[in-house]
């Protein structure tokens, strides 16, 4: 049982060293839309929202875990599609303006 | 048909490590895009993987708030 803590601890350990490196050497104007995939990949907790609405409690615990379920699926659509909005106005190595004057 | 737990965390596996890849190339402007589109796909695996995991039963609900907060994410 403690060597389960033991090992999260090493995932733990290894993540910290793996996204400190991912994120260090980012220039300065990809900045945001790696703030704004990042948003994205946080909406993970949807894959928690359905276990709870989909597992057959009470209506009320269904209802709140629905909703859950729509508000994390707004994070991770809007996300990466905001994301890519962002991306695609990075069309050559000068970079254009990256905040939108679409839309 | 449901898979087994350990089935299912594999699959967990295989969407980090797009998650991962996907963040790294989000770093470089020449393949940004193609990270971004990588991670999506991560989380693509990890929520079909989801639903076939035993603790679901009910899935009407689910689908319905999937739809509705697909609709509202994109814009539409």
């Amino acid at each position: 049982m403690e060597m389960e803590a033991v090992f999260l601890a090493f995932v733990l350990m290894l993540s910290i060293f793996l996204g400190f490196e991912l994120i260090s050497k980012v220039p300065a104007t990809l900045h945001t839309p790696l703030m704004s995939g990042a948003n994205a990949i946080s909406g993970i907790t949807l894959v928690g929202a359905l276990t709870s609405a989909g597992a057959g409690n009470e209506q009320i615990a269904t209802w709140l875990g629905a909703t859950a379920v729509g508000f994390a699926t707004i994070n991770v659509v809007g996300g990466y599609m905001v994301t890519n909005r962002m991306l695609s106005m990075f069309k050559k190595k000068e970079a254009p303006p990256k905040t939108g004057e679409g839309a | 048909m449901s898979l087994s737990i350990e089935l299912i965390n594999v699959w967990y596996i295989v969407a980090a490590a797009l998650f991962i890849y996907g963040l790294k190339q989000l770093g470089s402007p020449a393949t940004a895009v193609r990270g971004n589109l990588l991670s999506a796909i991560g989380m693509l695996i990890a929520i079909v993987v989801t639903l076939f995991s035993k603790g679901i039963v009910q899935f009407e609900w689910i689908i319905g708030a999937i739809i509705v907060g697909t609709i509202i994410g994109s814009g539409f």
